[in-house]
């Protein structure tokens, strides 16, 4: 079995990282990859596009037969149900039925297994591992969940591992050893009168019970981490042209280079390129249009066309900003479309300006 | 009832439809009608300083304007100040607040950071310190995950999960406020497109019986297509003729965008005004990017609106 590629859609909200994820997708597929796409909340239009009207965790297929696709290729795509994903990894981790039922029903559980802080990107790598080790696809794209740090999906494995085995966790499960100091005394004293002793006892039970599965938990958080830094995995950063998505996604190679996490390569989305119209030679006003007419008109288009240059010339110095940045990195870019994405026919004009089917627009050519 | 005689405005919306903009918006628009408004940037978010030449975020107020101040709040900034103004507690317990042990315990209690951030700006509406600005209005740029009414269920959940304990006191005020229409208002930004305009009407659809808060809609970087009304059907052969094709495909793209761009607010416009809720539009700034100079701008546009007639 050879591990599958994965490429990983990382950047802050509002970029259309989901969109892109989709597009990428379909590229892969188009080029002859059986391919699989995770996406975290896709917009409705997208989520009809890829035949995702209802919510699956589970991989369908997209129909593809409207489209010319490479020998082999195909496309699935899911969408990570949080609450879904937790309650099957209860199932498939806990040594008995009992047990597992008996988590899933605790109080404390309920509220954690969806509202947690970074159960999203928790739940988003047990749903990867399930999809590395099917072993059905070549190439695995994942849409990262939004989070005011991108970085946060790739310290989530970590994160969980520490909450199981922390300070708390054994002090929770066994409030009897170890209360010896004062301090101690009077931290519960006060945790008691913060939250009463309802919660304390929901809580020492949830990690009581999570204690049987914690250790299948930690164990694919670890395998995911391995895959995350292995080289088979490459981190698309998705960005748009504007300055503060810019600013998030240097911070974003910074704290992804201190995690040793290398970046394959960015996409900037709506994306504006310069026209190229003959501005000069719109006077004088030909005899079959009137004079005012023309006139308006012409001025209109000239108007557009300045501003869409202007903007054409900011978002092309951004690339080439941000390409620098990261060392020279390949960079993608993606029109905003003036059509709409309720198909896959839509949503292939954008995979056919991203890899592998399009050579990058800055960078090296390879 | 006026969209400032509110005391909490919540900015709601998915990301990059310009939030922080809109809220820095209607601080300045509430502070020139006299109000002492602040922006309140939550989970130590800084992204408003930075747009007023001021460095990096603080928990203590700074102006940005004439009766506008701006202050970010982290969940344990907000421990800290309640230890220290409403339980008056020592030092030593003030050090647990620090402890590790205590520290990864609140950090597992699903909904307590944000309880702790939606309890200060309750005690600041409510019962403020001698030493808290005697704030009107209060604008809460909500944080960047999600689209920021996962807030208004933060005091719920904990109700639902704390049977006793300071916490189910301090979520019981923060329900009150949040709950009450005459003091608790969302304001739903979104962008003058199809997909973004779905969007905030799906979000729409999910406020369930937060639906009765919805005080406003903004729809955010209208663009100013200043396209002739008529005539394109007999100018784009001619054009096509004379100078090829390019400019025809300029003029078609520009008119596709304005359409798209009146439809989304159409709709938008429509599903709030079923609800009695009025829509106004802030324009885009082009070609460069928003620059502190454009926010009055911005401002003066919204205080247009509200003036207007049909926005009372």
């Amino acid at each position: 079995m050879t591990s599958p590629r994965l490429l990983l859609c990382c950047g802050t909200g509002g970029v259309g990282k989901t969109t892109t994820a989709a597009a990428l997708g379909l590229a892969y597929a188009i080029a002859g990859y059986r391919t699989v796409v995770l996406t975290i909340d896709p917009a409705r239009r997208l989520a009809d596009a890829l035949g995702l009207s209802h919510l699956d965790n589970d991989p369908q297929p997209v129909d593809l037969s409207s489209l010319s696709v490479a020998e082999g290729g195909s496309l699935h795509a899911l969408m990570l149900d949080r609450k879904a994903t937790f309650d099957n990894a209860v199932r498939d981790l806990s040594t008995s039925p009992e047990a597992a039922e008996k988590l899933l029903a605790n109080r404390y559980y309920q509220a954690a297994s969806t509202r947690l802080t970074g159960a999203h990107e928790y739940m988003a790598t047990e749903k990867l591992h399930q999809l590395l080790t099917a072993d059905r696809y070549d190439v695995i794209i994942v849409d990262t969940p939004p989070s005011r740090h991108a970085i946060d999906f790739f310290l989530a494995p970590r994160k969980v591992q520490e909450l199981f085995d922390g300070p708390v966790v054994r002090r929770l499960v066994n409030p009897g050893r170890g209360l010896t100091g004062g301090g101690t005394r009077r931290l519960f004293a006060w945790v008691l009168s913060l939250v009463g002793q309802d919660v304390v006892d929901d809580i020492a039970e949830f990690f009581r019970l999570m204690g049987g599965v914690s250790e299948g938990f930690a164990r694919h958080g670890a395998q995911v981490e391995t895959a995350l830094h292995s080289k088979q995995t490459d981190l698309l950063l998705v960005t748009t042209a504007s300055t503060a998505s810019r600013a998030g996604a240097v911070s974003f190679i910074r704290e992804a280079a201190a995690e040793g996490l290398t970046l394959h390569g960015f996409v900037i989305n709506r994306f504006i390129e310069p026209v190229d119209v003959p501005l000069h030679a719109l006077h004088p006003a030909p005899n079959d249009v009137s004079e005012p007419l023309w006139h308006r008109w012409s001025v209109a288009l000239r108007h557009e066309a300045v501003r869409r240059n202007a903007i054409a010339e900011r978002h092309h110095a951004a690339a080439l900003d941000l390409s620098q940045t990261a060392g020279q990195v390949p960079v993608w870019a993606l029109p905003l479309l003036t059509e709409g994405l309720g198909s896959v026919t839509g949503l292939r004009q954008l995979a056919e300006r991203l890899p592998p089917l399009t050579p990058p627009l800055l960078g090296p050519q390879s | 009832m006026s969209l400032f005689n509110r005391k909490v405005l919540l900015v709601a919306g998915k990301g990059g439809v310009g939030r922080t903009t809109v809220a820095i918006t209607l601080g300045l628009a509430a502070g020139e009608l006299g109000l002492r408004a602040a922006v309140v940037e939550l989970y130590g978010s800084g992204s408003v300083p930075p747009r007023f030449g001021l460095a990096d975020r603080s928990f203590t107020p700074r102006a940005i304007a004439p009766n506008v101040d701006t202050f970010s709040l982290t969940p344990y900034e907000c421990l800290d100040d309640f230890g220290r103004k409403k339980l008056r507690v020592n030092a030593l317990v003030r050090m647990l607040f620090h402890n590790r042990v205590f520290r990864a315990f609140i950090d597992a209690v699903p909904g307590m950071h944000d309880l702790f951030q939606l309890g200060k700006i309750n005690h600041l509406i409510t019962t403020p310190s001698a030493d808290d600005p005697p704030y009107d209005l209060l604008i809460l740029d909500a944080p960047a995950t999600g689209h920021g009414l996962t807030l208004l269920a933060a005091a719920d959940s904990m109700r639902e999960m704390v049977g006793g304990g300071l916490v189910a006191d301090e979520a019981e005020l923060i329900q009150a406020l949040l709950h009450d229409p005459e003091r608790t208002g969302i304001v739903l930004v979104t962008l003058p497109d199809e997909l973004p305009v779905n969007e905030s009407l799906e979000l729409l659809e999910q406020l369930g019986v937060n639906e009765r808060l919805l005080a406003a809609g903004i729809v955010n970087q209208v663009r100013d297509l200043r396209l002739p009304e008529q005539g394109w059907t007999e100018m784009a052969p001619v054009l096509e003729a004379r100078e090829g094709a390019s400019l025809v495909q300029l003029g078609r793209a520009a008119i596709l965008t304005k359409e798209r761009q009146i439809r989304a607010i159409d709709r938008f416009r429509e599903a709030l005004a079923t609800r009695d809720v009025p829509t106004f539009t802030l324009p885009r700034i082009e070609p460069h990017e928003l620059r502190t100079s454009d926010q009055p701008t911005l401002a003066e546009a919204l205080r247009a609106q509200l003036r207007a007639p049909e926005a009372s």
